[in-house]
């Protein structure tokens, strides 16, 4: 059972970005109060502490990023925000060595890599259209969140996150974004809290261990 | 690092909301005996106002080592460890005997294969009972080990690369930053947690996983 949340506002157009968001392939959506989502330092510090293998490789990813202070100030200045899903089968989520598959970078036999990398590209084109579409029914400004690190979704044919490494200069400013777990939201506790089923998928899991998994994503819009 | 003693439990259950004392002092005793079944000498229950603190002149004196990496002395500026810790209301405090001639290698090269053996079965259990943890769906759940992640487990490197700019760590969920470079006296933490049978006279390597 979901959790009520707070103060939504302007429902009418957060409906329409809700319609809009499950239209082009998210698996479900909701209006939260940006009261209601939880924003914990300890969430950055698991992208450190053990080292994610793509911490400190991407712009957005810890210890670069979103510091805490940033996002709770991010938040002060919206009411809403639109948070959504998408399902991922967890004969691909949670694959047996999807793990190391992701880490090598190199494709498997079964396609699960580029299968798993498309549902992450669906997360980011979300955010992106959904942004878009906020401003175009009359919000004033929107802030994006998208899942796991946009260097290996967006750029990962290429050497290194152009930002860190390069010129300074991200390749894809539009569709880029930091993920909710990098900027210290926490994702699993919002979703709980919306009555969504989410379960912890680490390395050790296999497709029967749990039943399912989610990316989430979430725009604010003001 | 996964440990070949890790076994998925049974049934993963979907993260609840619901913060249950009951079911956290159960799996707390779970986890201790998994530490100790792993080999840990001793395990005990603690709470974020058990941590002693050093003084900075600890922090001060690892800033100086010629074996620098990203977990020595911890590096990470616009994050702030000590307040995160806070945020946890119970974690695990582990230690394992080392040997009373190891020297102090601070956050230098392991020369003696046994005393490398020690620091990574700290290491082994931390990862463990972390792992455990989270797939008891604390997934918050954060360990710490002792010793400088780059002499454990890239101690042929001639840099840590992790500490590069745009560069990654080349031994990912492996390493964990020592409690002392986190700023965490460990003598003074297991005097306070009142560990039965450890004589914090003498050597030990420890391991903190902060849990709920």
């Amino acid at each position: 059972m979901a959790e009520p949340f707070s103060d939504n506002g302007d429902p009418e157009k957060m409906e329409a970005l809700r319609k809009m968001a499950i239209t082009h392939g998210a698996s479900n959506a909701r209006v939260v109060s940006t009261a209601d989502i939880p924003i914990d330092p300890r969430v950055r510090f698991k992208c450190m502490v053990p080292k994610c293998y793509m911490s400190g490789r991407c712009g957005h990813c810890p210890p670069y990023g979103y510091p805490i202070e940033k996002t709770i100030n991010i938040m002060k200045n919206y009411r809403q925000g639109l948070f959504f899903h998408v399902r991922v089968e967890s004969s691909i989520i949670a694959a047996k060595d999807i793990s190391s598959v992701i880490t090598s970078g190199k494709a498997d036999d079964a396609g699960n890599l580029y299968s798993l990398g498309g549902h992450y590209m669906l997360v980011y084109t979300l955010v992106n259209m959904i942004r878009k579409k906020a401003i175009q029914i009359g919000f004033s400004r929107t802030e994006g969140f998208s899942a796991s690190n946009c260097k290996d979704v967006l750029c990962f044919w290429k050497k290194g996150c152009q930002r860190l490494n390069g010129d300074g200069a991200c390749r894809n400013p539009e569709m880029s974004a930091p993920s909710m777990e990098s900027a210290g939201i926490d994702a699993f506790k919002l979703a709980a809290k919306s009555g969504w089923q989410v379960y912890p998928i680490g390395a050790l899991c296999e497709p029967q261990s749990v039943k399912r998994g989610m990316l989430m994503g979430l725009v604010l819009a003001a | 690092m996964v440990s070949t003693h890790f076994t998925l439990p049974e049934n993963i259950t979907p993260i609840s909301t619901e913060a249950d004392p009951l079911k956290l002092a159960g799996d707390l005793r779970t986890l201790c005996k998994k530490a100790l079944d792993m080999g840990a000498a001793g395990a005990a229950v603690l709470s974020p106002g058990d941590l002693c603190f050093s003084d900075g002149k600890i922090l001060e004196k690892m800033m100086q080592t010629d074996f620098p990496s990203i977990h020595w002395p911890l590096d990470y500026p616009i994050d702030d460890l000590k307040n995160t810790l806070f945020e946890y209301k119970k974690g695990i405090f582990v230690y394992i005997d080392a040997d009373p001639d190891m020297p102090d290698y601070g956050g230098g090269p392991i020369i003696s294969p046994e005393h490398m053996a020690a620091y990574r079965k700290i290491h082994e259990i931390v990862s463990a009972v972390e792992a455990a943890a989270f797939y008891l769906g604390y997934y918050l759940a954060m360990g710490f080990a002792a010793g400088n992640c780059r002499s454990i487990f890239c101690a042929g490197e001639t840099q840590c690369n992790a500490a590069g700019r745009g560069k990654g760590c080349i031994a990912p969920y492996k390493g964990r930053p020592s409690l002392t470079a986190a700023g965490i006296d460990t003598r003074e933490t297991a005097r306070k947690v009142h560990l039965s049978h450890l004589n914090t006279e003498r050597l030990f390597l420890s391991g903190l996983v902060m849990v709920a």
